[in-house]
């Protein structure tokens, strides 16, 4: 039968419902290629750490070397231009000046350096003076032997002033440092001088070596304002200079720059740190980036998006409920017979337990309602009891067959250890407990509110419970036995707690947590008549497992 | 077990979990591959490679959209990836764009086999058959291809109507005559 039929619609057709098993060892291939990842995975995570704390180790030193090599080529390079500085003092300019040129090829020179190299030819005259200067600062001594006698005051004057434009110029301290270095090199020998990295093993001061450091981080403005600032002092100094003798001025230097060493000092430090952290930074997101975004992936992800609504909250949670429970009171008393009050009570552990439903309203509150069983109970200690047919019961005890003929007394009050009956008998009074057991049935209804909500929930709970007496028995404990006497009358059939508590959970699947709620519950009428002012309350350790769905 | 527990299995890499969703979606990804591949063992090793990416990124599935869809674009993805890098030199005319090209074609349809409608598309040249696939079979518009292959509208409009004239002529030419095959 032949029809006719646009392509694309035909393949659409056919293709609709297109099902093809897949070879069978392709199931194989994968799961080979799975347990090899997750070996792996395994093994990865050992070494992993240790290597991000090598690559960063040798990325420190490696920045450090970097460091480093450019200060030796700062020094060969102002010692080139000590060597030219020093020489044309000495008036063999000519020469020099082909040394310079090949020294600062050899140097590895970056822009830094040419700049710096540039700048010093350009103020070769300049410096020359200053050289002279900076000498008679440096090294009195020294000065006293060069045959340049700068021993006006003016002159001086003049001298800290080049140092001073030098300083802002390069905004490298330690250029007119070194020239002062150089000089008393000079008065040394004359070969140390032409030697290109003797600044390093020469008398170059560790402060010198310092402030050489510092040249790696002109760039960064703190050190150029604390050179700025030197100006300053140095320019303020200068003005009271007319006067003062260059001795003064010289310890002035030499303190400002003391100081500046210091801060230079810090300043290395934090610029170092930054270096590496920047280049930690760089690292991490190299390592980012290298995972290249596939275009089609991020349009795909964003018409998924697109298309996709608010995940659903899960509401209902179905929760156990074990717990054991704490009873006491916040006063003494007896609910049994005021006559007790003052006995010493012993509270039994009890256990609770039941089931819950919770109720999200949105995603930090829940309902929480459910039904418990919960008994509690506790001995009143220090009575006697002895058998006497006409027996008074305890005050709020409706006795049993049994108890009618069992006469209580509180030991701190009864006279003697026996009672003389009607009948002449000799009734003995033996020692015993009156155990009082209470169970109910709890309708807690709660909410809760989460205040943490990760892997590890907190709630916080508030509210009341309905208890519905279930069980009431008193009972006389007395060497090992144990006899119920009756039932108490006063306890009301209803009554109600009030709760508060904390809430921790656990979730360990995406539906199951674990949880653990200390709650205290306090009751508020569970006796509807004298209670001997009894005030109960109960703390429970509540724990179990919920489900959501 | 629902599907949404097995996904979560599966992000913790639970290797049962694995293989259940494999078998669970292997045929009809497989069915994907033999579209957008060359012939059945690269079809296959499309699949294999696209599982292992699906199992590797599931961390990142957030329940949002159709899982199906999910799955099928990840195998359609990695598909893509594998004919678009290996031909990126392929000289395209992009002058060759006739809309009005007669897409109608007169067939046998009982006796169409489906193996031969995959066994021509397979022999398409990669971009006629991604194109073709994409805006014929799964409707893609040429502006989302364009963007997926990295190629301009111009020429995924021109792979189409090349992609549409080859396979017409291939069915009218050999029409049914494979239907052994299936």
């Amino acid at each position: 039968m032949k029809e006719n039929k646009n392509i694309d619609a035909l393949f659409q057709d056919k293709f609709k419902n297109l099902d093809f098993n897949p070879p069978t060892d392709a199931w194989q291939n994968i799961e080979e290629r799975l347990l090899e990842k997750k070996e792996k995975r395994r093994v990865l995570p050992f070494w992993w750490k240790f290597s991000g704390i090598a690559a960063s180790l040798v990325l420190g030193f490696g920045l450090l070397n970097v460091v480093l090599e450019n200060n030796k080529t700062d020094n060969s390079i102002v010692n080139s231009d000590k060597n030219k500085n020093s020489d044309s003092n000495e008036s063999k300019s000519s020469k020099n000046t082909n040394d310079i040129v090949t020294e600062e090829g050899i140097a590895k020179s970056s822009n830094d350096n040419t700049v710096i190299n540039s700048k010093v030819s350009e103020k070769e005259g300049l410096n020359k003076t200053s050289l002279k200067n900076d000498e008679t600062i440096a090294n009195q001594t020294n000065y006293n032997k060069e045959t340049n006698t700068n021993s006006s005051s003016k002159e001086a004057v003049s001298n800290k002033f080049n140092y001073k434009n030098q300083i802002k110029k390069d905004g490298i301290a330690n250029r007119s440092k070194s020239n002062l270095n150089n000089k008393t090199d000079k008065n040394h020998t004359i070969k140390e001088t032409v030697l290109p990295n003797n600044s390093l093993h020469n008398n170059v001061a560790e402060k010198s070596s310092v402030i050489n450091k510092s040249n790696a981080f002109t760039s960064t403005s703190e050190f150029k304002n604390e050179i700025k600032e030197e100006d300053k002092v140095v320019s303020s100094v200068l003005k009271k200079e007319d006067i003062n003798s260059i001795n003064n001025s010289n310890n002035s230097i030499k303190n400002i720059q003391d100081d500046k060493n210091i801060v230079v000092k810090n300043n290395i430090k934090t610029s170092t740190e930054n270096d590496i952290k920047e280049e930690i930074k760089k690292l991490d997101s190299t390592s980012i980036a290298s995972v290249v975004p596939n275009a089609m992936e991020e349009l795909l992800i964003e018409k998924e998006n697109k298309k996709s609504k608010e995940p659903k909250l899960n509401r209902w949670q179905l929760t156990s409920n074990v717990a054991p429970i704490y009873f006491s009171s916040t006063t003494n008393g007896s609910p049994l017979d005021s006559e007790l009050k003052n006995n010493t009570k012993e509270y039994n552990t009890n256990f609770s337990y039941g089931l819950g439903v919770n109720y999200a309203v949105n995603k930090k509150l829940k309902i929480r309602t459910g039904v418990n069983s919960l008994s509690i109970d506790y001995n009143t200690n220090d009575v006697v009891f002895y058998q006497n047919s006409t027996a008074k019961p305890l005050k709020h005890v409706t006795a049993n067959t049994m108890g009618s003929v069992i006469q209580i007394e509180n030991k701190n009050n009864a006279q003697g250890t026996s009672e003389i009956a009607p009948s002449g008998n000799l009734l003995n009074k033996f020692d015993s407990s009156i155990n009082q057991k209470i169970g109910y049935l709890e309708i807690p209804f709660e909410l809760s509110y989460k205040v943490l909500n990760k892997k590890i929930g907190v709630d916080v709970i508030g509210g009341f419970s309905t208890l519905v007496l279930n069980q009431n028995e008193v009972s006389l404990i007395s060497s090992g036995t144990q006899l119920n006497i009756g039932q108490a009358n006063n306890l009301n059939d209803i009554h109600f707690s009030t709760n508060i508590g904390l809430g921790l959970k656990y979730g360990f699947l995406k539906r199951l947590e674990a949880r653990i709620e200390p709650v205290l519950k306090y009751q508020i009428n569970t006796f509807n008549a004298d209670s001997g002012s009894f005030k109960p309350y109960i703390f429970g350790l509540y724990s179990g497992i919920s489900y959501t769905f | 077990m629902s599907l949404e527990q097995l996904i979560y299995n599966c992000k913790r890499n639970d290797i049962k979990a694995q293989e259940t969703l494999y078998r669970l979606y292997a045929s009809k990804l497989f069915s994907v591959c033999l579209k957008y591949s060359r012939n059945y063992e690269e079809a296959q090793d499309n699949l294999q490679e696209g599982f292992l990416i699906i199992f590797e990124k599931i961390d990142q599935y957030s329940f949002k959209g159709s899982f199906d869809g999910w799955l099928k674009r990840i195998i359609v993805n990695y598909t893509l990836q594998q004919y678009r890098k290996e031909n990126f030199l392929n000289i395209v005319d992009e002058n060759f764009a006739d809309d009005t090209a007669d897409v109608n074609i007169e067939i046998d349809n009982e006796n169409l086999s489906v193996d031969y409608l995959l066994k021509i598309i397979q022999e398409l040249p990669d971009k006629y058959r991604m194109v073709f696939n994409l805006f014929a079979v799964d409707g893609y518009s040429h502006q989302e291809i364009a963007e997926m292959l990295k190629i301009s509208v111009g020429t995924s409009k021109s792979n189409l109507s090349r992609a549409r004239l080859i396979l017409k002529e291939k069915i009218e030419s050999g029409n049914g005559k494979t239907k052994s095959l299936s």
